[in-house]
């Protein structure tokens, strides 16, 4: 009985780990001790339990019962239900403490920003931190990585995890493993091919050419000018009777496609012999963006983003004590796009309304208007295009000698990495004809408002960047009895170059030292002295200690006979942890060479002027770090539940002082100044089982940022709530909207200045001085603790599987205050939405949201206010997967192991109290995609 | 086997920690940052870098034309309102200003500039420049930062004087404002100190470097100084002694002999260097002012008009006739349904009005017309467009690029000041006979006729009160759009009236038989809130981080 639980649980176990669920931190013990001894139920799944005894840490891996950092793990197999091209977009969801916010939808551009405890994370891939700055922008995304080449996933979420990196430390990591062995003993190949459907997501509904012009004239009367669309003019674009003087062109259906398709095509091949293994493979993938092309052009203009990847990890036993491990990957981005841009597109899409021209005037010429004299869509179909050419390539060399005749448990290793980077863009794009046909005079006469312009032919460089990164590290590890010790000794050498800068040299010494005593209790000690060569002297080094202590309490013997309760671990931690942001070189007094005048009649004569104080004493941003936590497993461990709280004490963090007067002079240079406090929970949880042919699991993941801007040197300010101070780090501040001025009250406080009328909004006086003004703006949204969450589900009945993965935000506040707000934009020259349909009217006082409709500027109600604050709380069903895997009897060809087919999706629903755009991507740019893909899978 | 490849090893690790020590011969700084000590070299007898610093000053010189987001300051007097509907500019003109976000903010931007003359000045003398050379640079310096305090004072009032600190960080820069006066004074005196050191006029100027400061340029700075500093605004007591120092102080440049009146008045605008030009900022040639601001209807893919700027009726009618009589004196000949037949010539200088010739054709500023067409492309919103700057393209095709330097000081502006001073520094026939003087010369070059008595239409033996309403009605119409009269009237404290009022703007029908009808219409009403408005506020920020200062009344 008791063996057949135990197999069982064995089995619910590589479930867990084959369907992606998250792996606590906190597992380990009895299964990993059994998998040496039982041959594995399944092929498949044994295949993925990689190595579930020990985790990915920095600089080497750590055995689950002795660790005592704050991770995350993901097993990289989980990835791979996502339909995504960036790893980023994959992660969503999965990992306690990883949020990830996407802002924008474009092909190649579509990446989430990611954060962990409020900081943007260093991200380490094969032990080597990737460099990808050039000018402080990225060159490219690391992440853009095919999810199937990926081992695991491992996030270091507190200080001690990260403290080797000393002042790379502060951001906390993601760290991917990339796969380096085949999945079983031998060799394998598998062949993936996959195809889906993008389609754009929350996208706001431009006004009709009636609407918007209907809407035009009331705004023009509300701010005191007369209507310029007769009665007439209005019928006819309600009719559309006369579609070229009074056109109703939905712009977003003329220059977009409804859908747009992705593929990707893999072959892997891996091997895992006795003295070799190997990981290769191939990728290709081909996205396709949203605009439509002119079948008649010479070639296409829509987006394409076409991505090449190569990757061959060979791990060699050179001799019994020599190790080597050569990783060799190069990427190619070939990206075409319209040639005016798809921001700039997008941009005129947004501006563009739809009575503002026809598409194409009667004898077929590109149309457009004085106001609006870019054509949406011959932007996208006449433009030309640029293409944008992207060659990464990184090799990383390691060598491990164990040095056990020296020293028993003693080794050495060196690592070489090299990652070169460039990228060029080529300029074909073109100006086009577009005429303006008159609405009144002689018909026959156009005006030329774009003119055609030779194609170019450019080609630029958009950057280059070359990382080497050098490491070298001896160790020691070794048991006695109960008493276990571990060292590592490290030291590195980083040095970027990017472009014309003089290179960026990061030097670290660092060290860790576990000790663990019976399997019961751990200690950690790390620490490292780093620096940068971009800070002053005197400033480019700093230490950065830590240490951690963990106790197995379902050891001890008084906990012993508690056989429900599997595990039971406490962790704390302490660190500090540093981040180098130098800029160039600021600590250098100098003189710019620019801001020439104008004198005689030649040319500008030159200038030059003094930059300003140098930062002399810049130094690292550094965080200290607590987190303290426990892991559950229970029942057999069907069951667990881990448990993190951190408290990050940022200081000299940033910032221009408070105190910055105009009579100094110059600008003042950033100092050490800001303190900011990070604090939160993160849970993760989960149940496993099963019997028969089905199996289950559910896991979750619930995480916190609570944040606190402890000290900003601010000055003094006249009434408390004026002061950012005490408040969350990316508070959102203006008026509190009370509701709308109606005819009773029009003599309560306004805005300095402004007279205000029945409709216009209505601000909480909070000084009760009669005028609304900059002393009356508060804190007015994001100043709760933000709240993410996941929780998947994954299940497999004979040859089916399923996974889902629901995701979602709480807490989070949106200011929606840009053009894709307010109607008409700037000057008139503007779109309008559905949404803007809810302004107030005298009719509509009671149900309105908006204030009334104005044109131009208007003082009162175009500020950030409350009244433009958004709950922006979230659930997406993020990801689903429906797959079957043929048993080897059913097919075909005895060569092919296994064929499995899958049908998969990504945001596929969205709930959210938000209407009017996606909440993620709200700022009407390229939107995000919900994708439906289905693919085949075939292992030789 | 094992033992020789262990050695390799080792020895691949010895390399790669020799290459990294190795790396000491490489650039430790990027070199290619100027230093203090290149920029000022002890070596360079032609000062070519630290030219260069003096260079940088000049950019800070203020600028005008279409400079607020792209309206005139004056579309927030009663001259003229913006076509845009957005803007700062509004803000201006509706009062909304307010101390939380200055429109027109140039506090920093002005110390900015005095912190870099000051940095110039402290180092100049190690280079080895030739003396007549390095008085002439730091004259030049001198000027310039004399000037950013003239802008400063002019919106804020008095503000702190920091001589000639250059601040550290370390420093706690802590200053009061010194009142108008004490800056005044600073002012007045500098120029009075530079004037001496300076170029004593343009021809000395070499042709590669016209733009540079001359003696002229100095005292007309003292004397708009004075000016302002003697008017009621900044004069509370009505000090008559002050209106003697500021009409002494325009005599002067009178007294030079250099300057004269430009017989073209549009000439004066479209022409690099003119000798009625004291100062102005040099800019290379560009149609960008014809571009924002010729009417609308001149549109084609070659060029782009977008007639930014709407002059008012009010402005219109201020201009008199031909004979120097107001349109409404009895005996003007004014004809309002022809009201541009027989006017001041300044007046089609100035504006676009309909029938205009532009480009080949009339402009059409009629309802419908090809210039205001009544859609909802941005027009004028009162049947006018700025035409003052632009050279005579009647029967050009295109525009091309022009001469537009921005006029800081014009000998024109020198005789008004002369004749307001003069006029206020005594009640005597004859003071307001040395006014006279000056308006007839005004009236002349703007070739209004002379008339009888040469009188060129002012009335005969005005009184005192009189003169000051034809001087001020004259500095309104040739300074038209020179961004003066935003400040003139605010300095005479009449703006409460002259601010506050409907702005008014023609309505033209084009009739069956081609014939027009005009009919005055209020367009947009000019607010203007007092006191506060007779300063600008000081930025909150500026006022939070220097406790020292004191905030304008009212704000």
């Amino acid at each position: 009985m008791r063996k057949t639980l135990h197999s069982r649980s064995k089995k619910i176990t590589l479930l867990l780990i084959s369907s992606g669920i998250l792996f606590p931190a906190a597992w380990s013990g009895a299964f990993a001790q059994g998998r040496k001894k039982q041959s594995a139920p399944d092929q498949q799944d044994t295949v993925l339990i990689a190595s579930p005894e020990k985790v990915p840490q920095l600089f080497g891996t750590v055995r689950r019962d002795q660790l005592v950092q704050s991770l995350s793990y993901l097993n990289g197999k989980t990835l791979e239900s996502s339909p995504v091209n960036l790893l980023s977009n994959a992660l969503t969801g999965r990992l306690a403490g990883l949020y990830s916010v996407q802002t924008n939808g474009a092909p190649r551009f579509d990446n989430s920003q990611l954060s962990i405890r409020g900081r943007s994370p260093l991200v380490v891939i094969d032990g080597v931190p990737r460099y990808n700055l050039v000018d402080g922008a990225p060159l490219f995304d690391v992440l853009a990585i095919n999810p199937e080449q990926v081992e695991s996933v491992t996030l270091l979420k507190d200080g001690l995890s990260t403290v080797m990196l000393g002042n790379r430390g502060m951001d906390g990591v993601l760290m991917i493993t990339t796969r380096n062995r085949g999945q079983e003993p031998g060799s394998s190949i598998s062949i993936t091919g996959q195809a889906g459907l993008q389609t754009p997501l929350g996208m706001r509904k431009p006004l009709s050419a009636f609407d918007y012009a209907s809407l035009y004239n009331e705004a023009l009367s509300n701010s005191g000018y007369s209507p310029v669309y007769s009665q007439d003019d209005l019928e006819k674009y309600r009719s559309g009777t006369d579609p070229y003087h009074f056109p109703n062109v939905n712009w977003r259906d003329e220059t977009l496609r409804n859908n747009a398709p992705l593929q990707r095509y893999t072959l892997n091949a891996g091997g895992d012999h006795k003295n070799v293994g190997y990981f290769v493979s191939l990728d290709y993938q081909s996205q396709n963006g949203l605009f439509k092309e002119d079948p008649a052009a010479d070639y296409g203009t829509n987006i394409k983003f076409d991505r090449y990847i190569f990757r061959s990890n060979v791990d060699l036993k050179v001799s019994s004590s020599l190790d080597a491990n050569l990783n060799v990957t190069g990427t190619i981005h070939d990206y075409i796009q319209p040639g005016v841009g798809f921001e700039n597109l997008f941009h005129s899409l947004q501006t563009v309304p739809q009575n503002a021209s026809p598409v194409t005037n009667f004898q077929g010429s590109f149309a457009g208007n004085r106001r609006y004299p870019r054509n949406p869509y011959a932007d996208a179909v006449a433009s030309g295009y640029l293409k944008n050419n992207l060659q990464a390539a990184s090799a990383t060399l390691s060598l491990r000698k164990d040095l056990s005749d020296v020293i028993k448990g003693s080794w050495i290793k060196a690592l070489v990495s090299y990652s070169p980077s460039y990228e060029q863009k080529i300029d074909r794009s073109k100006g086009y004809n577009a005429y303006n046909f008159p609405v009144t005079g002689d018909t026959s006469v156009y005006t030329r408002v774009n003119s055609i312009t030779d194609q170019n032919n450019a080609s630029s460089v958009i950057g280059r960047l070359q990382q080497t990164y050098l490491e070298l590290s001896a160790g020691y590890d070794q048991q006695w009895k109960a008493n276990g010790l571990s060292v590592l000794l490290l030291g590195s050498y980083e040095s970027d170059q990017s472009n014309m800068q003089l290179n960026q040299q990061f030097k670290n010494i660092s060290g860790r030292i576990s000790y663990s005593y019976d399997q019961r209790f751990s200690f950690e000690l790390a620490g490292a002295y780093s620096g940068n060569n971009w800070f002053a002297a005197g400033h480019q080094y700093g230490f950065y200690p830590g240490a951690g202590l963990s106790w197995n309490a379902h050891k001890e013997p008084f906990l012993r006979n508690f056989t429900f309760l599997n595990e039971l671990k406490l962790r704390a931690s302490w660190a500090r942890v540093g981040n180098a942001d130098p800029g160039y070189f600021l600590f250098r007094q100098g003189y710019v060479s620019g801001s020439g005048y104008f004198f005689g009649t030649g040319a500008t004569s030159a200038g030059s002027y003094y930059r300003g104080t140098p930062a002399h004493n810049r130094d690292a941003e550094k965080s200290e770090k607590l987190n303290v936590g426990f892991d559950i497993a229970y029942a057999k461990q069907r069951g667990w539940f881990s448990f993190d709280f951190y408290n990050n004490r940022q200081y000299d963090l940033l910032q221009v002082r408070g105190n910055n007067t105009g009579l100094f002079g110059q600008e003042y240079p950033l100092e050490n100044l800001g303190r900011n406090r990070f604090s939160g929970i993160e849970i993760t949880t989960g149940w496993a089982a099963g019997s028969g042919r089905l199996k289950y699991s559910v896991s979750g993941n619930l995480s916190t940022v609570a944040s606190k801007v402890i000290d900003n040197d601010e000055p003094e300010q006249i009434y408390p709530w004026m002061s950012s101070m005490g408040h969350a780090v990316n508070q959102i501040r203006g008026y509190v909207a009370e509701g709308f001025f109606g005819p009773d009250n029009l003599g309560d406080a306004s805005v300095q200045g402004y007279t205000p009328q029945p409709g216009d909004i209505k601000y909480t006086d909070l000084n009760n001085d009669g005028i609304i003004n900059g002393y009356d703006r508060t804190v007015i949204g994001n100043n709760h603790p933000l709240v993410f969450y996941g929780v998947s589900t994954a299940l497999r009945y004979a040859g089916f599987d399923f996974s889902m993965l629901v995701q979602g935000v709480a807490n989070r506040d949106i200011l929606t205050n840009g053009d894709y707000q307010f109607a008409f934009g700037n000057d008139g020259l503007g779109q309008a939405y559905e949404h803007n349909l809810n302004r107030w009217t005298p009719a509509t006082a009671g149900s309105a949201v908006l204030p009334r409709v104005t044109i131009g500027s208007n003082p009162n109600n175009s500020v950030s206010s409350s009244l433009y604050v958004r709950n922006g709380n979230y659930l997406r069903l993020k990801n689903t997967e429906i797959g079957y895997t043929f048993k080897a009897g059913f097919l075909p060809l005895n060569t092919v192991k296994k064929i499995r087919v899958f049908v998969n999706g990504q945001n596929l629903l969205t709930f959210s109290k938000f209407k009017d755009a996606d909440p993620e991507n709200y700022t009407g740019l390229y939107p995000i995609q919900r994708v439906i893909n289905g693919g085949l899978s075939l292992k030789l | 086997m094992f033992s020789k490849r262990s050695y390799k090893l080792y020895a691949v690790l010895a390399c790669l920690c020799m290459s990294y020590t190795a790396c000491q011969e490489a650039e430790e700084f990027p070199l290619e940052v100027r230093t203090e000590e290149l920029i000022y070299d002890q070596m360079d007898i032609n000062g070519q870098l630290a030219e260069q610093a003096l260079t940088n000053l000049y950019t800070f010189l203020p600028k005008g034309f279409n400079r607020i987001n792209g309206a005139f300051l004056d579309a927030a007097t009663d001259d003229a309102v913006s076509s845009q509907l957005s803007g700062d500019i509004h803000i201006l003109a509706k009062g909304y200003q307010n101390q939380f976000e200055v429109v027109d903010e140039v506090f920093a931007h002005n110390y900015t500039g005095i912190s870099r003359a000051n940095l110039f000045l402290s180092k100049i003398d190690v280079v080895p420049v030739s003396e007549t050379f390095k008085q002439y640079w730091k004259a030049e310096a001198r000027f310039l930062r004399a000037m950013f305090y003239f802008e400063l004072i002019k919106r804020y009032g008095g503000v702190p004087l920091v001589g000639e600190d250059i601040f550290e960080m370390e420093d706690k820069i802590s200053l009061p404002r010194n009142s108008f006066a004490e800056c005044a004074q600073y002012i007045t005196a500098e120029c009075d100190a530079v004037s001496g050191l300076l170029r004593k006029d343009a021809a000395l100027v070499p042709a590669n470097e016209l733009g540079r400061i001359t003696q002229g340029a100095a005292l007309a700075l003292k004397a708009r100084t004075l000016l302002y500093a003697a008017s009621p605004l900044n004069n509370s007591a009505n000090d008559a002694g002050r209106w003697q120092e500021a009409a002494d102080a325009a005599k002067a440049i009178i007294d030079l002999n250099y300057f004269n009146l430009n017989s073209s008045f549009s000439g004066i605008f479209t022409t690099r260097n003119v000798k009625e030009a004291i100062l102005s900022v040099q800019s290379a040639k560009s149609s960008s002012l014809e571009q924002a601001n010729s009417p609308v209807g001149y549109y084609s893919d070659l060029y782009k008009s977008n007639g930014t700027t709407s002059p008012t009726q009010n402005l219109v009618e201020a201009f008199p006739m031909l004979n120097g009589r107001g349109i409404h004196e009895n005996g003007s000949g004014y004809d309002e349904q022809d009201p541009y037949t027989g006017r001041d010539p300044r007046l089609e200088a100035t504006v676009f009005y309909n029938g205009q010739e532009w480009l080949g054709r009339p402009v059409e500023t009629f309802d419908g017309g090809k210039d205001r067409p009544g859609t909802a492309l941005i027009q004028t919103k009162t049947g006018y467009y700025l035409r003052k700057f632009l050279p005579d393209l009647s029967s050009a095709s295109n525009y091309p690029a022009a001469d537009h330097n921005f006029i800081i000081f014009r000998y024109a502006e020198v005789l008004l000041n002369y004749a307001e001073a003069i006029n206020e520094a005594a009640d005597a026939v004859a003071n307001r006979d040395i006014a006279y003087a000056q308006l007839k010369a005004i009236r002349g070059r703007a070739k209004i006729t002379a008339g009888d008595g040469s009188l060129y239409g002012l009335k005969g033996n005005m009184t005192q009160d009189e003169m000051r309403e034809a001087i001020r009605l004259e500095r309104r119409l040739e300074l038209a759009f020179e961004e003066h009269r935003f400040w003139d009237v605010r300095r005479w404290m009449t703006a409460e009236t002259e601010f506050n009022k409907m702005l008014r703007g023609i309505r033209i029908t084009k009739t069956a038989d081609g014939s027009f009808s005009y009919h005055v219409e209020a367009v947009e009403s000019l607010v203007f809130q007092a006191p506060q408005m007779y300063r600008y506020p000081i930025p909150f920020a500026e006022l939070q981080a220097n406790k020292a200062l004191i905030q304008n009344p009212g704000w």
